[in-house]
């Protein structure tokens, strides 16, 4: 009986390898295939990377001076520096992250730590926020226009400064916090998403150590996750340092004389910068230089904000260990 | 079984629903104070439930729904002026993972004592110290309190948790599979450590384990289906245990 | 095993050797009780003989309790599975020396033929087995537990051959029928004592070298 087993057991993988062989064949052919296709496709991404780089960075290496960083556009814009975009982004980025940034968290806690699974407002919110991530950044621009400019400006300089044109009109402020709703979502999902990295034991053993809820999320949580959190937010932000459609009718300027002084006053951007040069500009020749320049300023800050995302989460950790 | 007055915890037909799910039925028990009592039973049997009803940690999960008693001290924990937070400092908790903070040993030492308004650097190190020293990992990490806990190997890790847990200075400690993730000779110096413990300390522990159960605990209970179905003395339930349950479990001869 | 363990087993140790000691003493009585006329000690021998029985049980618990509650390997799987052993051989060994005390005022009056039959060097062989296998057992001496092995077969050997002298000489003189009787019974209790030292013995080379050396032609 046994033995019977034993010799059909042999006979059927006799034969079932038999079958095999021109399926393993086939395995293979379609391994390689795929391999072969994955392959393709990076150095093909890769390709466009590296030849957009290239091109940027040749274009624009060459101007690339203190004074370039340093001047205003003089002469119609075909001579001088970057100087008041530069600062414009810098001041653009900074009041935005100052609004998006702690709201963001506080939902993101909230939606993280004390909102229940069944939580009618908790799924409205988390609605929202995918929502606000898919809509086309112009209609933030639009909205701002609506909502700060026509709306909250107009009966702001209605009440409180008799009709007169201060608030009603395309501001820093007004730009800066139509670009927070645009990196709000942003700010949300990463740091929810990195609020929930901080596994349930460890937040188990704060609470069985007899802290508080609140003591377990501010000593616990967000140290634990500080890193995701960081990198997320510094993300959201480089994502808004290059936008332009939002602040296309909210604040930007196409040339000014003048830094911006007040909340009030209309800016420069690096984006909205290369935008006009491109579609506005009388003397193409001349501009083109600049373009390919400010271009490359734009990229190297939106990169190094990342470096600084990349090297912050590699020194806490470090540091974690 | 121990006589109430000697108990440190005293249940009373406590029941656990889940929703509509009964995972634990009417057990009633008697802990014994400054002994070490294990839980055993098949996954699931509702061991860890129980261990969880008794620092209220099962307050986390939605949708629990207790019934009848725990006395602590004569106290029912689930009283409604009962502070949860009081509660947890007295009944300190040592998981299954070991789950040190992401912060250096001496931080994660000092954590608990810190939220309970201990903030002078003199009486701090002191707790470290002695903490760290109970729970027999002093010698191992004094010369580096400020590196982190997470450099440390998981038996390691382990005894770090037991140190900050001891560092609040409960009366009672409750170990939910403590040493399941660690090698033999961690668990081995977990197991140590135990007996050391109860010397001070009431101590509760769930465990897979049987041995370890045999091993470490001085009474046992056999949990069945979310039902306590024999409760005595560890030797007894492991020579000569009443129930036959209990007896085909510690045998290997389940189900 | 763990520390916690390590003082069980301690206690199982200390348990043996008392009991190895009680057993001496009642030796030492019965071989009393043979050779000098005024013994009187009986009710010590009793305690000693109810003190032998608790013991056995305790040290049974003990066994059972380490073996179910601390799952023993190796040395000191060996050293329990020996204990144990120890423990039923000389418990027997107590339970001879009494049987051995009741024939004592039978034979007491005939010294001569005793000392003819060498009863008294048996006797003295008998304990001094006793007294070198507590020895090895308390030190883990292997080879005094292998020396003892042999002079116990050989005290063995020598009981049967007074046995067969006895009988020969009771075929012979049919007069002595009577206290014969008695000496035969006697030497076979003490050959059954020199063949559960042995026992004990081949336990603690068990122990030590982890051999089973009983049954085996050359130890």
């Amino acid at each position: 009986m046994l033995w019977r087993n034993f010799t059909s057991a042999i006979v059927s993988s006799g034969v079932s390898r038999e079958n095999d062989q021109p399926a393993a064949m086939k395995r293979t052919t379609k391994d390689i295939l795929l391999t072969s296709l994955t392959a393709v496709s990076v150095l093909l991404i890769l390709f466009v990377i590296v030849a957009m780089l290239a091109i940027i960075f040749i274009g624009g290496w060459k101007n690339l001076t203190w004074e370039f960083i340093s001047e205003f556009p003089r002469e119609g814009m075909t001579k001088g520096g970057i100087f008041p975009a530069i600062v414009g982004t810098a001041v653009m980025t900074l009041i935005m992250t100052v609004a998006a940034v702690p709201f963001g968290a506080i939902t993101a806690i909230y939606l993280a730590e004390y909102a229940s699974e069944k939580s009618v407002l908790a799924k409205t919110i988390r609605f929202a926020v995918k929502t606000l991530a898919v809509v086309p950044s112009i209609i933030f621009g639009l909205f701002g226009l609506g909502f700060f400019i026509k709306f909250i400006g107009f009966h702001v300089d209605n009440l409180f400064n008799n009709g007169e044109l201060h608030w009603g009109q395309p501001n820093i402020l007004w730009a800066s916090l139509t670009m927070a709703l645009l990196t709000l979502p942003i700010v949300i999902v990463s740091v929810e998403e990195s609020i929930r990295t901080v596994p349930k034991e460890v937040r188990e053993a704060s609470l069985a150590l007899g802290a508080t809820k609140w003591q377990t999320i501010r000593q616990v949580v967000i140290p634990g996750s500080i890193t995701g959190i960081l990198t997320g937010t510094i993300l959201a932000i480089s994502r808004g340092a290059g936008e332009v459609a939002p602040i296309l009718f909210t604040g930007a300027a196409y040339y000014l004389a003048d830094l911006p002084k007040h909340m009030n006053d209309q800016f420069m951007s690096l984006g909205y910068h290369i935008y006009i040069m491109a579609t506005q500009s009388t003397n193409v020749d001349d501009t083109l230089p600049i373009q390919f320049t400010t271009t490359l300023v734009l990229l190297l800050l939106t990169f190094s904000l990342s470096m600084v995302a990349v090297i912050l989460r590699y020194r806490i950790r470090k540091k974690a260990r | 079984m121990t006589d109430s007055k000697d108990s440190k915890v005293s249940v009373r037909d406590l029941s656990v629903f889940y929703g509509a799910n009964k995972a634990l039925n009417k057990i009633s028990m008697e802990i014994p104070d400054k002994k070490v009592t294990a839980f055993i039973g098949p996954s699931g049997c509702g061991k860890s439930t129980f261990l969880r009803t008794l620092n209220r940690m099962n307050d986390l999960i939605g949708n629990v729904r207790i019934e009848g008693e725990v006395n602590i001290d004569g106290i029912n924990i689930y009283q409604k002026n009962i502070d949860v937070v009081n509660l947890r400092k007295k009944v300190g908790m040592i998981f299954q993972k070991s789950n040190p903070f992401a912060k250096s040993i001496y931080d994660n030492i000092t954590y608990g004592p810190k939220i309970n308004g201990i903030s002078q650097k003199r009486k701090l190190d002191e707790i470290v110290e002695t903490s760290l020293k109970q729970a027999a990992i002093w010698d191992e990490v004094k010369d580096r309190l400020n590196t982190s806990a997470l450099s440390l190997s998981g038996g390691q890790q382990q005894r770090i948790c037991i140190a900050r847990t001891l560092a609040v200075n409960p009366d009672i400690i409750l170990m939910d599979e403590p040493a399941s993730a660690l090698d033999p000779i961690s668990t081995a110096k977990i197991e140590e450590l135990i007996h050391e413990l109860k010397k001070y300390y009431t101590i509760i522990i769930v465990t897979h384990n049987m041995q370890q159960a045999a091993r470490t605990s001085d009474t046992t209970a056999f949990f069945y289906l979310g039902e306590l179905i024999e409760m005595d003395k560890t030797r007894a339930i492991f020579t000569n245990p009443a129930k036959k349950q209990t007896e085909d479990y510690i045998s290997g001869r389940f189900g | 095993m763990q520390s916690f363990f390590q003082e069980e087993l301690g206690k199982l140790r200390k348990r043996i050797i008392k009991m190895f000691m009680l057993v001496n003493m009642q030796l030492e009585k019965s071989s009393q009780s043979i050779l000098s006329q005024d013994f009187e000690d009986t009710d010590a021998v009793m305690q000693n003989e109810n003190r032998i029985d608790k013991l056995d049980i305790k040290i049974d618990k003990l066994c059972q309790r380490i073996f179910a509650l601390a799952q023993p390997v190796a040395t000191d799987l060996r050293f329990i599975m020996s204990s144990l052993r120890i423990g039923n051989e000389i418990e027997r060994i107590g339970d001879i020396a009494l049987d051995i005390l009741a024939r004592a005022e039978f034979v007491r009056p005939y010294q001569e033929i005793l000392t003819r039959y060498r009863v008294p060097e048996l006797l003295g062989d008998v304990i001094r087995h006793n007294q070198r296998a507590l020895e090895a057992y308390t030190n883990n001496n292997n080879e005094l537990a292998a020396e003892i092995v042999c002079s116990c077969k050989s005290t063995a050997e020598t009981c049967k051959n007074v046995f067969n002298e006895i009988i020969a000489e009771m075929a012979q003189k049919s007069q002595v029928i009577v206290i014969a009787t008695d000496l035969i019974l006697i030497v076979r209790d003490l050959e059954r004592i020199s063949n559960h030292l042995e026992n004990v013995a081949e336990s603690v080379v068990f122990i030590v070298e982890g051999k089973r050396i009983r049954h085996s032609a050359n130890p």
